[in-house]
């Protein structure tokens, strides 16, 4: 549970560059993305959404991160920016030691065999026109085509049984399958290439109670059984706590706080932190609570507060500091960083 | 017969739908459900996706889509009066009044022409007096409550121009705007993230606190029944399998189904590795297995659960389930 790495500091520009140890897979540093917003006739750049502003995370090999935060705060563009879906605007990303923020699209594309991602939606994620197997063969007949028809079919069978569904799976089309067996064929599809690292971007939301389950299990099962390291990008607390070593709690653009899962869930130490702890309803009747409720209006990434970003809807902000400094991201304790004026 | 003043505001008995599409076997999407709601009460239907949670409550609305559906029997009593026997000029004034329906689909309900604002005064208006001077007042103060950001601006949003949660916000405003007995909530929260969820459901506990009014909670999200329900239904493909008190369902589930579904909860599994699981899947709605729904799925199933169709009973004081093999493994 020591996967955090110290933060660097800002002057040791070669230091990032290199291998940061065995440990850790893969970093990001002052990751920043601001979408413009246009209008007008002349489609003139009016505004910009700071949908990601100087994020920091990092996983280990074999780990698991929860990204954790409410709609809109920027979990889907940061999960597409370290895999290059999205160009990011400024920051560093660094797999297995080597900066890919500007690698050419043609290396990229061979390093995308070891970056997958799942999708939030299993309805629309998947090509309505293709047989199964056609979806989850599509990146092996581009990467290992020279290996024959016999070898790709082989390992479509062999990605069916390790997701569970049966192998004439692979013939039949997605409009045919449920929705936990759709999320099962984008995990398939996800696997073919035997990647290191995968995305998970709300891969269970969409899914009821029973089956959410049997596709968590299959994702830790798969996690131990093939090294893979998962960025798991939820808004339910309970699921990602369940499946993280590790949780990320963004708002509004900013990582707000990190550390190991279960010490955030039970000591959390952001403001935000505890008010979305408290918010989440707890499966147990006789826990019901006072819930620390968020006031004011939810603010928009195109205008972020000056100060602290979360200020603005804090309740315990001190009215002197929070309004006007922008908190910097600290290590509080061993592990443990936090965003926040207040928090000792 | 329930009478206006027993307690019982809606009593449900026995309905039954069916749809009879044009390619396929005829889908009985609600086999035969029974439950009142007391006032002030909030009652949570709960169950997965394709259960008919939905059908239940517009059945009770009366807005099965016709055809293909047909309510083939069964009575909705409310306030001792069957709402499916009275002329639909009445049920007309039903709808939006005494009775409020949140969709789960909010553009549903929402006209794509009108301003939110707008559609959300004539909710007001409808069914009572409000001055045209306190209107855009009133309005915007619920889609505050709402938690719409800036809602003064929402006011004169047209509904494509809001995002998915926050037409559902504008959705629970314009219910709230109507002040009913009786508030149908079908999956309220379930486009929205946590913290908004819990604003919402704070809210709504709020209001009922205030006029006094019934909830009736369609969700598949279990969380959220223990954290609003006082009483609970649960559904499987169809059919009541269970009803019971909120305390008493999460405490001791009766129903081998509900219990598979609560073992399945990540935050009742803290420090398990491995998240216990119901065997199989939902059956499709036309292809049921015949008698008990469940058994292909149960560990306690019998010979007698694919032969003979259990009847809900009486199990426990105001606990009733639908199961065979209840009798053994509550020995167990
Ligand atoms: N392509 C785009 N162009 C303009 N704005 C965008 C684009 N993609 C995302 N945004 C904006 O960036 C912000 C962050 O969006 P993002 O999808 O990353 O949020 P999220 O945390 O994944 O939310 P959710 O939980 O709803 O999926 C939002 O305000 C969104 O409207
Ligand atoms: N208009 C319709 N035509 C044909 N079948 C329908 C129609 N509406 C509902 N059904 C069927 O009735 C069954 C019950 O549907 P219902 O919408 O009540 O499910 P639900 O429990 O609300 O599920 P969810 O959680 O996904 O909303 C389903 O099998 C569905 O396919
Ligand atoms: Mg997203
Ligand atoms: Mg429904």
């Amino acid at each position: 549970m020591t996967g955090w790495r110290p933060k660097i500091e800002k002057d040791s520009k070669h230091q990032r560059a290199t291998p940061t140890g065995s440990e850790t897979l893969l970093e990001v540093h002052n990751l920043k993305k601001y979408f413009p917003v246009r209008r007008g006739l002349l489609r003139r750049i009016v505004a910009h959404i700071q949908a990601v502003d100087g994020v920091d995370l990092s996983i280990r090999r074999g780990g698991c991160l929860g990204l954790v935060g409410e709609s809109g705060c920027g979990k889907t563009t940061t999960g597409r920016i370290i895999l290059r879906l999205i160009e990011p605007d400024d920051g560093q990303i660094i797999f297995e030691g080597t900066r890919i923020e500007s690698l050419p699209d043609n290396q990229m594309r061979l390093l995308r065999r070891k970056m997958q991602i799942i999708f939030q939606d299993p309805f629309s994620s998947l090509n309505p026109r293709f047989t199964v197997g056609g979806i989850i063969s599509e990146g092996l007949k581009i990467f290992e085509a020279d290996k024959g028809r016999q070898y790709i079919n082989a390992r479509i069978v062999e990605l069916l049984r390790t997701v569970g569904l049966s192998p004439d799976a692979a013939r039949r089309y997605p409009h045919e399958f449920s929705g936990g067996q759709r999320q099962r064929i984008g995990i398939a599809r996800a696997l073919a290439l035997n990647p290191k690292f995968i995305v998970c971007d709300e891969p269970v939301s969409a899914l009821d109670a029973s089956i959410q389950a049997q596709v968590i299990n299959l994702l830790e099962e798969l996690q131990e059984r093939l090294g893979l390291a998962y960025l798991f990008i939820a808004h339910d607390l309970s699921v990602v706590r369940h499946i993280s070593d590790e949780i990320a709690v963004m708002y509004l653009g900013w990582i707000v706080e990190r550390g190991p899962a279960d010490e955030v869930c039970e000591d959390p130490l952001h403001p935000y932190t505890k008010a979305l702890l408290s918010a989440v309803p707890s499966a147990d009747p006789h826990a019901r609570r006072k819930r620390i409720m968020l006031k004011g209006d939810v603010p928009t990434p195109v205008n972020p507060p000056p100060g602290c970003r979360f200020c603005p809807r804090c309740f315990t902000s001190d009215s002197s500091v929070c309004p006007v400094e922008v908190p910097p991201e600290r290590e509080v304790r061993p592990g443990r960083f936090v965003r926040c004026h207040l928090v000792k | 017969m329930a009478s206006a003043d027993d307690g019982t505001l809606l009593d449900v008995r026995d309905i039954r739908v069916t749809f009879h599409v044009a390619d396929g076997p005829p889908v009985r999407a609600v086999e035969g459900v029974s439950f009142t709601i007391e006032k002030g009460e909030t009652l949570a239907v709960v169950g997965e996706s394709g259960c008919g949670k939905s059908v239940t409550g517009l059945t009770i609305m009366r807005l099965i889509p016709s055809p293909p559906g047909v309510i083939e029997s069964g009575e909705v009593l409310f306030q001792g009066r069957d709402l499916l026997a009275c002329p639909e000029r009445e049920m007309r004034s039903i709808r939006g009044g005494e009775i409020a329906m949140i969709f789960q689909e909010p553009m549903t309900s929402l006209n794509p022409v009108f301003t939110i604002g707008f559609q959300i005064a004539e909710a007001l208006h409808a069914h009572r007096d409000v001055s045209k001077a306190e209107d855009r007042k009133r309005v915007v103060e619920l889609l505050r409550r709402v938690q719409i950001p800036s809602p003064e601006e929402g006011f004169s949003s047209y509904p494509h121009q809001l995002s998915g949660g926050m037409r559902q916000r504008a959705m629970i405003a314009m219910a709230l705007a109507c002040n009913s007995k009786l508030l149908i909530a079908d999956e309220p929260t379930t486009a929205l993230d946590v913290t908004t969820q819990a604003q919402i459901f704070e809210l709504l506990t709020e209001l009922r606190q205030e006029m006094g009014g019934s909830i009736l909670l369609i969700t598949h999200d279990l969380a959220v029944v223990a954290e609003t329900a006082d009483r609970v239904v649960v559904m499987y493909a169809g059919r009541v399998v269970e009803q019971s008190p909120v305390n008493e369902l999460f405490d001791a589930p009766l129903h081998p189904y509900t219990r598979g579904l609560l073992e399945s909860i990540p935050s009742r599994n803290a420090g398990k590795t491995k998240l216990p699981v119901i065997p199989g899947s939902v059956p499709d709605a036309a292809h049921k297995p015949a008698n008990c729904h469940f058994h292909p799925r149960c560990p306690y199933a019998r010979q007698k659960c694919s032969q003979q169709d259990p009847e809900l009973r009486q199990i426990l004081p105001g606990r009733f389930a639908r199961c065979w093999a209840l009798g053994d493994w509550l020995e167990t």
